[in-house]
């Protein structure tokens, strides 16, 4: 088996024998559907009056994108709780020793850490699934831009636990690896906000290429666009390399 | 198996260790003590590969640390200062996870963790929380962990510390057990340790050197006076003890009545001594020789008054 499936696994495997999988997962479906019915009832209320108006109101736009865009703020909080461990507490915990002196390479231990975090928050969002097929059985809508959204979210979940574990790597203490994910993220979110207070077409063209918001939008109309695909991978990468690079240099202090 | 030279490491302006040399033969169990500070644990983790020395070069089965460092990791089992144990997992899993990271197949890694767990006696707590384990169990476990891919080479940190005295012993006779087939370099300031399980002690300070022999060879080299001391029923007249043949000082001890003898080295004249006590009438209560133990060579090595008379014994 490979190096970095046997960390991968044990990992992914630790969220579950204890309470952390099974409390955030617990949570974070009871808020969801807190939100979600609460969305929808606003729906069923508004609807019929904008049917006699004549502008019909599709389920796709008024209840899922919000869903989603819900989603993605909670996240953005969640994530970094359930990454901040990864590393920080190995170092506090002195187990960092067994993996620098076994042989793995720095790239196969960060690799292990961030698929396990990946992993464990799309099991958590699989339980999204929920609200579609529930919804689906008494009303019809359009299934695609739910299954493009999901994959979108997959790609932001990916970032979050890229910057999450980098984070984690940085400190042995998990307060500060909770923050510093935490404002990278929103970061990344408001970065776009520069585009505003810029002049010229392309840096506001560029402000808004890096916020990984602007890039979710697409996502939850239907649309694939391949540059975000790429954009999110990309930073993926790039956190996941930082974090290899801090991995590794912890050999010359 | 284990060669070091000029190995240097400096945190910032100061040198945690300095021009270090030194070669560990296959099957040896080489001791290394010092005071806390000596230089000890850096050397141990440059040797693991889990960092890097300023300079100098560190080879391992003739493997160069830092151009091979995974064909390195492979062959060195280590057991850092503290456990590195993870709370929330079961002994045999985390023994299983060990032994998968050291790159063992699946039917290597049962049987590798059913070896280390019956060397390290930890069978009746194998499916415990390492967490609810006592510190004594722990250590334990770090011990199997390092065992459990049998490593050509043991690298081990203060192996014996928070184990019961006879849970001391049992990690002795394994280290003993060990020698052989494995090379194992155990670091430690509990002296008898030393002198119950090595067969050659590097004894560091201040990240240098201080003496390289076996524990004879450093007995012998410390003195070539022997010591004995003379416990009496009464009396204070010992003092024509001195005109014995071999005799070179008599003292009186810190007991009342007890005096401390200086004899040549390699003159047997306890017999002449005895008999000269019990002819003065004082009444021989006990006699006993004091062998230059290590307790006294590591401090004549280590205190800084002594920093001169150490580095002429090393030169001698």
């Amino acid at each position: 088996m490979s190096k970095t499936l046997i960390i991968a696994k044990k990992e992914y495997k630790n969220y579950f024998t204890g309470p952390v999988a099974y409390v955030v997962t617990g949570l974070f479906v009871f808020l969801m559907s807190w939100m979600f019915f609460q969305i929808l009832a606003a729906f069923a209320q508004r609807s019929p009056m904008m049917m006699m108006q004549g502008r019909g109101m599709s389920l796709n736009d008024y209840v899922f994108t919000p869903h989603f865009g819900n989603v993605n703020v909670v996240l953005l909080i969640m994530i970094p709780a359930l990454t901040m461990r990864l590393f920080a507490e190995e170092k506090k915990n002195r187990t960092m020793d067994l993996l620098m002196t076994s042989p793995l390479t720095a790239t196969q231990i960060v690799a292990g850490k961030f698929v396990a975090g990946l992993f464990v928050v799309w099991t958590i969002l699989a339980t999204l699934g929920i609200y579609p097929l529930v919804t689906s059985l008494f009303s019809h809508f359009d299934k695609g831009p739910i299954l493009t959204a999901l994959l979108g979210l997959a790609l932001l979940s990916g970032v979050y636990v890229a910057i999450g574990v980098f984070a984690s790597s940085l400190t042995e203490n998990v307060i500060i690896a909770y923050f510093v994910a935490f404002v990278l993220e929103l970061f990344f979110w408001v970065i776009g906000w520069a585009s505003a207070s810029m002049d010229g077409a392309t840096s506001q063209s560029v402000f808004n290429y890096l916020s990984i918001v602007s890039h979710f939008g697409d996502f939850t109309k239907g649309m694939i666009d391949l540059s975000a695909v790429i954009y999110y991978v990309t930073l993926m990468f790039f956190f996941c390399f930082l974090t290899q690079r801090v991995v590794e240099s912890a050999r010359w202090r | 198996m284990i060669e070091i030279s000029q190995l240097t490491k400096r945190y910032g302006p100061i040198a945690a260790i300095k021009n270090l040399n030194f070669s560990v033969k296959k099957g040896e169990i080489v001791g290394f003590l010092g005071p806390n500070g000596a230089g000890k644990t850096t050397t141990m983790k440059i040797i693991t590969g889990f960092m890097a020395p300023s300079s100098g070069l560190v080879k391992v089965g003739g493997f160069d640390v830092f151009d091979n460092p995974i064909e390195v990791k492979k062959r060195i089992g280590y057991l850092p200062e503290t456990p590195p144990v993870y709370y929330d997992m079961r002994v045999k899993d985390y023994l299983e996870y060990v032994a998968r990271l050291k790159g063992l197949g699946s039917v290597d890694v049962n049987k590798g963790v059913a070896k280390s767990i019956d060397r390290a006696n930890i069978g009746a707590v194998q499916n415990r929380l390492i967490g609810n384990l006592s510190k004594g169990f722990r250590q334990r476990v770090g011990i199997a962990q390092a065992l459990v891919h049998n490593p050509d080479v043991l690298i081990l940190d203060e192996p014996t510390v928070g184990l019961d005295p006879k849970q001391v012993i049992e990690i002795r006779n394994l280290i003993k057990e060990l020698a052989g087939e494995h090379t194992v370099i155990l670091s430690t300031h509990i002296l008898p340790e030393v002198t119950a399980t090595c067969q050659r002690i590097i004894i560091i300070n201040r990240g240098e050197i201080a003496a390289e022999d076996t524990l004879e060879g450093l007995s012998r080299r410390m003195s070539d006076t022997r010591r004995v001391t003379i416990r009496v029923r009464r009396g204070d007249g010992l003092d024509s003890l001195r005109t014995i043949k071999g005799v070179k000082n008599v003292t009186k001890g810190t007991q009342p009545h007890t005096y401390e003898v200086e004899l040549d080295k390699n003159d047997d004249s306890n017999e002449a001594l005895a008999e000269a006590v019990v002819k003065s009438g004082a009444g021989l209560m006990e006699l006993r020789s004091m062998d230059a133990s290590l307790e006294d060579i590591f401090l004549k090595l280590t205190t800084t008054d002594h920093a001169q008379g150490a580095s002429k014994v090393a030169e001698a």
